[in-house]
Parts: structure tokens; sequence; C-alpha cells
């Protein structure tokens, strides 16, 4: 027994045996971290592999793709804890777009909290201090309003040993104590642009779920990313792909390109959800080395054309996997009528709702980024690679 | 305190701020930093992630914090205020002052029968009883005395002696001796500061001597300053290694040197690359810093201030060495002074640009070559000013690692797959 085992003992019998017993059962009953398929609203549909949802601020594409997937309720029990991993790597106000959009992270919190959720924890190992990037991404206030809880990753205390089964490169790593021991692990990372993987979206993010990161680019850093997602992988992987950092990722420069893509990608298979991030990127997922040694390794499917697609809104679905639930009432606030509109209104026009600027419901927390340019200036910006002057 | 003098180094062993400052960040933070992780501990059993941070502790630093403060209070208990009265620069400054001050504690000799029961209640043990004397200098006015006096000897309040009054104000003593003793203080005192100013500056050339890594034998990287240090030299003889700006770098990149700084830089901070990196935009030790070894300047100007330059060796790096993707020390440069550059028929090979390098440390701090890192960063004696970022990260002839820019990516109000 270590000093941490001893301090939890004392603390728990501190907390009564009431406590003790939901704890300890709650502990049993996760044997097997790894989820199964997700049910539908409806008993006997299939949900799809994929998700895309197309145009629409990030927590409306959020709404309308956990819906296309049976709700959050076919992911979050009552009861349940759940951990969010999202991209908070850098010092970097949501602007530059380096970290998760902290409105997707806040809502996809509200979720799970409606579902049930007993606790909602987000973290993240970042690369910066992460007492400045918690702040800076805007994430650590967005999670608390939401009600969920961001917790600190800044020590190896926070981590505990695990094995990698089947890994060539992680056999054994100290991960974070969350991904352990939650029931629900979501992954949010938000699609990058990046100087060393060439991409970063849903399995390179779970990079900042060890404690080592040295470790990973010290041994064959493709191969290490194939493995990380083999100790657990994700009970659901959501792609934030509203604004696309092209060049100089990941940690973003002035001279840095975007695509504002207003786009979003869902999925249980963490594989696919990279060949479809490579996919809006621009390349064929093959470009990457580390989605073909994940599929090899059979973590995944890299080829979309073997997964069933839900694309949102229908204008290009080929198929349908019965009716969307509609989101339930209570702590979520109702859904901006885009992500319901008609296909003809899809893309180029954005209605007015999905133009109201998201990263200035709160104040920036820093004065000096007032003067920068913004994802939200709609269509205009789509294509033109924009540009932010420097700070 | 120290600064206001003009004598830092030695002074700032004495200067209360500092000594105080000091013994708070190196001695007592970590021990509340213990108390507070074991609390964080117990939180987590609860569900609850409780923060508390917890810094590295240096033992050399925590005991040379903690003796100084040690010995003040020892010699309290044992000797009433000496080290106030004598030797803070603080208390002696006041001490004098209370010399002249109009309303002080006197002690009136025709009245005193010299029982010693004011020497007793003393904090500052400043009255001598059997002369019935005290000693204004050391006085602290805590006013034990006035009410331990049983004849009302000790009273506070105006000077009643008689002196001479020319007109313009009374002078206590017109004695020769007075005089004498007057003119011989106010001259050592004019030949004191005379000296102090040479001695002063002998110490800073050789401070600076040292932090530019000229000291024989030394064979670690000269260590990285502050932004806003300007050179080793000012630094050096202004900072008075309070502490302040340790006790609030985010990353904890600064640590209080025992040798890297030589002698008079003891406990000064600076940047330590192996343990964290220097944050690109925080400027929290530039707005801490209260001695002034730290110029105050706007976060853009901060942002191009050269604290070091870092040297990439390629027969270090393992994407050379081993064969094997990497990138760390581009993905974490803050400039793009350090970037993947595609190569024919290879890997991505680093890139560096010494114009745009501001030397914070961060390629240096997660480059993965072990034993010895391919990228390092050594602190430059006299800060620079750095080129700006460039506008384009990749230069014509450069192909960019990831190939970046020339996907088309999606279409307006298309899916891409």
């Amino acid at each position: 027994m270590d000093r941490r085992d001893f301090m939890r003992t004392v603390a728990g019998y501190g907390v009564g045996a009431a406590w003790l017993l939901s704890g300890a059962g709650r502990v049993l009953a996760q044997g097997s971290p790894a989820a199964g398929p997700p049910a539908t609203g409806k008993p006997g549909a299939r949900p799809p592999d994929l998700v895309a949802v197309l145009g629409g601020e990030p927590a409306a594409l959020f709404d309308a793709g956990i819906a296309a997937l049976g709700g959050m309720k076919a992911f979050v029990r009552p009861g349940q804890s759940v951990v969010i991993k999202p991209n908070v790597g850098w010092d970097q106000p949501p602007e530059v777009a380096a970290n998760t959009n902290p409105a997707l992270v806040a809502r996809i919190v509200e979720h799970c909290l409606d579902a049930g959720a007993r606790k909602v924890y987000v973290f993240d190992n970042s690369c910066d201090a992460w007492t400045l990037c918690y702040r800076s991404s805007m994430i650590e206030r967005y999670v608390k309003e939401a009600g969920g809880e961001m917790v600190p990753a800044n020590s190896s205390g926070y981590f505990q040993e695990v094995v990698f089964p089947g890994a060539k490169a992680v056999k054994k790593a100290l991960v974070h104590e969350l991904v352990v021991e939650s029931d629900v692990y979501i992954n949010v990372p938000v699609l990058k642009n990046h100087s060393g993987a060439g991409m970063t979206a849903a399995m390179k993010n779970l990079m900042g779920t060890v404690w080592d990161r040295q470790f990973f680019h010290r041994n064959d850093l493709d191969q290490c990313i194939a493995d990380a997602c083999l100790f657990r992988k994700p009970t659901l992987n959501v792609i934030d792909a509203y604004k696309v950092m092209k060049t100089g990722g990941p940690r973003g420069y002035s001279s840095s390109v975007y695509d504002v893509a207003k786009f979003q990608i869902l999925s249980t298979d963490i594989v696919a959800a990279d060949a479809a991030a490579a996919r809006t990127l621009g390349f064929d997922p093959s470009r990457f080395r580390y989605i073909g040694l994940a599929a090899e390794r059979g973590s995944g499917r890299a080829d979309l054309s073997r997964c069933s697609l839900w694309r949102e809104p229908r204008s290009c679905s080929p198929e349908s996997p019965g009716s969307s639930p509609s989101a339930s009432p209570g702590r979520l606030r109702a859904w901006p009528p885009s992500s319901r509109r008609p296909p003809s209104s899809a893309g180029s026009t954005a209605p007015r709702s999905a133009r109201s600027a998201w990263h200035r419901t709160l104040p920036s927390p820093r004065a000096s980024g007032s003067g920068r340019g913004t994802a939200d200036s709609g269509a205009a910006g789509r294509r033109s690679g924009r540009r932010f002057s420097p700070r | 305190m120290a600064v206001a003098t003009g004598a830092t180094g030695w002074a700032a062993w004495l200067d209360p701020y500092s000594l105080a400052g000091r013994f708070v960040q190196y001695a007592a933070s970590p021990i509340v930093q213990a108390a507070a992780s074991l609390a964080s501990t117990a939180s987590r059993a609860l569900g609850h992630y409780w923060r508390a941070t917890v810094g590295a502790i240096s033992p050399v630093a925590a005991a040379a914090a903690a003796i100084p403060v040690l010995l003040v209070l020892g010699l309290a208990m044992l000797r009433g205020r000496a080290f106030c009265g004598a030797l803070c620069p603080v208390g002696s400054i006041l001490g004098m002052l209370n010399r002249f001050a109009p309303l002080r504690v006197r002690l009136d000799a025709d009245g005193c029968v010299s029982c010693g029961a004011c020497a007793g209640a003393c904090t500052a043990h400043c009255i001598d009883t059997a002369a019935r004397k005290l000693d204004a200098g050391r006085c602290v006015s805590c006013f034990s005395c006035l009410s331990a006096c049983p004849t009302g000897a000790m009273r506070y309040g105006r000077q009643e002696k008689p002196g001479v009054d020319f007109g313009l104000g009374r002078i206590p003593d017109v004695s020769r001796r007075y005089f004498i003793r007057k003119a011989v203080a106010g001259s050592a005192a004019v030949a004191a500061a005379a000296m102090a100013v040479p001695l002063a500056r002998a110490a800073i050339s050789a401070a600076s001597g040292i932090a530019s890594g000229t000291v024989p034998g030394q064979t670690t990287l000269p260590p990285a300053l502050p932004p806003g240090a300007i050179s080793a030299g000012l630094y050096l003889s202004r900072c008075t290694a309070c502490g302040l700006c340790v006790s609030k770098c985010p990353s904890r990149v600064l640590r209080p040197s025992i040798m890297r700084l030589g002698a008079s830089g003891f406990l000064s901070p600076y940047l330590d690359y192996d343990a964290s990196y220097c944050q690109y935009e925080c400027t929290a030790c530039l707005d801490q810093c209260p001695s002034g070894a730290l110029s105050p300047m706007p976060p853009a100007d901060r942002k191009l201030v050269q604290m070091g330059t870092a040297a990439l060796v390629r027969a270090k790096c393992i994407v050379i060495t081993d064969k094997t993707p990497c990138g760390a020390c581009a993905e974490h440069c803050p400039t793009g002074a350090v970037r993947m550059v595609a190569v024919a028929g290879g890997l991505p090979e680093p890139l560096f640009d010494e114009s745009i390098c501001i030397g914070c440390g961060a390629c240096h701090h997660i480059c993965p070559a072990e034993p010895v890192k391919a990228i390092t960063v050594s602190g430059k004696a006299v800060q620079g000013i750095a080129a700006a970022p460039r506008k384009n990260l990749f230069s014509a002839e450069e192909r960019p690692a990831s190939g970046d820019a020339d996907a088309a990516g999606m279409g307006p109000g298309e899916f891409p797959f």
C-alpha cells in the first residue's frame, strides 16, 4: 500500500459506509473499461459507425451529431462517471484553434450530466504550462459553468502505470487515473496540422493521457500514436473541425492558414474518425502512417467505404438509420434551429444564429486578443485561408 | 531596501523584505505545498480534484533561506532586537532617525533609582539602568518600560532637557566634544559612501564574469536569465533574491541559483531549461519584480527578448541517428525558429533559424534525445532583440514537413467524404 492508497482508504472511511458501498460497487462493476457499441434510441436499429455534421456552431453540431448516434443516453447511464479528454495543449486563445473549442467541450459536459452522469471530469496533460493552457483555452471556464470538473494532470501522482495489450512500442505507460477509472471515456480532439505527426486528431490526442510524452518521440512516434488507444479505446470520439489549422500546427503561428470548415466528426471507431479527419484536411488516410498501423493492429477501420456513414444535415446522406431522437429537455438549452434547417440553406449561407460569436459569449482572458481575426466570419472566410494579424 | 541603498549581494542577506520573501518561497512554501498535496490526495478519494501545485524543492535554497530567519528569531529570544537595531538596514535607518525623533521614549536620569524594572521589561535591550541611559537608536517604542517604571522616570514625549537655543532651534549640547564627535562621524560616512561605489563595481564585474560562463572548470551551459534582465551584470546588481518571481512563474522554469550564477548570484533566479521552459505569452516575473532587476515591458516586446540561443546538433538528433519521426522541438517552438523541413527520400528534419530564436528553452526542454539533447539553449550574458517571427514559416526553397498547404481541403458546404 502506498501513501495515496492509504490516504484514500482513510478518507474513504471518513465519509461513511454508504459512500464506501456505492464506491466499491462502482469499482467492481467496471472490470472491463471498454464500453460496447451504443444502442440507438430505437430498439433494433444499428447506429452509424461515423457521423459527420456540417454547417453550424460547434455546440449545435454536437447536438445534431449525438442525436444521430442515439443521444448521449446511449453512452452514459445514470450514475456513471465520465472523463472528457479535449486538446488543451497550448497557451493559446480559442480563436487560434490550437485547443478544442471550449463551447463544444461544455456542450458535451451538459449532455453527459443530462444523461444522468454522476460526475464529469475534463483534463489534459498540457504541453505549455497547464494553468495557462486551462485558462487561455477558456475550457476551464466553460467546463465549470457547464457543471463539469477541470482536473489537473501536472504531476505523475495523478497517473497509474498500465499495460497496453498488443502494443509494439508503448507496452507500459503511466496513464491518467481518470482514464483508468471512469465509466465513460470521451475523446474530443481538435483537428490540426502537426509538424511531427503530420496531422493531429483522435489518436494523437490520446498522447495527452500519458505522462511521459517524450517516450513517444523517442520510440517511433507513429507506432506510439497507433498504440496509444490499446489500453482503452474511447467510448466516443468527437473531432472538432470547426476551424481547422492547416499549417503551422500544432501550436499555431501568426502565419498559420485556416479553413473555417464548421464541421464535426463523431465516431466510436477511433481509426475511422482519424481517416475521416485526414479526408477533412484533404489527404488520403494512407498519408499518415499511424492510421494504417492502428488499422493493421485491429483498432478500427481506416477504409471509410466499409463504415456506415451518417451525414447531417441529410442532404448527401445515402441511408437513414432511423429517426434521430430529439435532445431531451432539462439542463439542455433549446437546439439552435440551424442544425435542423432544410438542406438548401446548408453550408453556403450560415444562418444568423450560427454567426453569433461563440468565443465572445465570455470575455476573452487576454485583453490583447481583441484585435485578432476571429472564426465567426461566416462563409466569407471559408475558402480564403484566413490569416490572423500578428499579435 | 538594498536596492535603494545601492548595495545588493551582501545587503540582500540583511534586507528583511528579501529575507522574508525567500523564507516564504523556499522554506515555508514547500511545507504548505506538501500539506496541500496530502489534502489533495484525500480529496480524490471523494471524487474531487482539489488543486495542489507542488514545485521543485531545493534543500540548499530552503536552508539558505531558513537559517538567517532562524538566526534573527534566535537573536531576538536571547538578545532582544539585536538584528533589528544593529544589522537590519531598515531597522538601522529607522533607529538612526529615532535618535532625532521629537516624540520618543525618554529616561529622566534624575528620577531614576536604577531599580532595573524597565530593563527587565524592555524588548529591545536598549536601557542601561546602571548608567541611567536609554539608547534611542535601538528603542522600538514598545512602551513596555513606561508601565514597568515605579518612579515615573520613563516617559514618552518631547525633550525637556536644557540646551542652548540660538533662535533657530534647540541644540542639545555646545561642548567641544560634541562638535568633534559629530564632525568625525560625518566625515566617516562620506568616506564610506565614496568607497562603496568602486567596491560594488568590482563585485558586479566579478559576478558578470561568472554569469557569462568564464569561470574555469565550469562545464554546464551558461544559464539564461529571465526576460528584462538586460545583462547579467545589471541583473545581479539589482536582484535581491527575494523569490517573488519564482513563486509566480507558472511553468516553474525559474529556479534559485545555487552555483550557476556564482557567489554574488546565490539564490538569484535563472531559467532551468532541464526543468521546464519559459512561456511565450507570460510576463509574470516582469510584473512581479519589486527591485527593478527585471525591466517591465509590454508583452509584445517581451516576446522578442532573446534570453538565450539554441544550438542544434544534427548528429545527436533522433531523426538522423535513429531514423524515427520526431519534431518535438518544432512543435513546441513559439516563434517558428525551429521547423521541420521535408528532406528528399527521408524523414523531415529540424531546421534552425537563430535570428528569430528567443531562447525560451521549449526545444531544449522537450528534445527526447538521450543522454545528450540534440538542441540545447545557452543563456546570453547580454540579452538581445530577436527579429519578428516570419510572415511565412517556410522560405521559398524549403518544403514543409507535412506538405501542409498543398491539399485542397473542404469545399464550401461540401462533405469531404
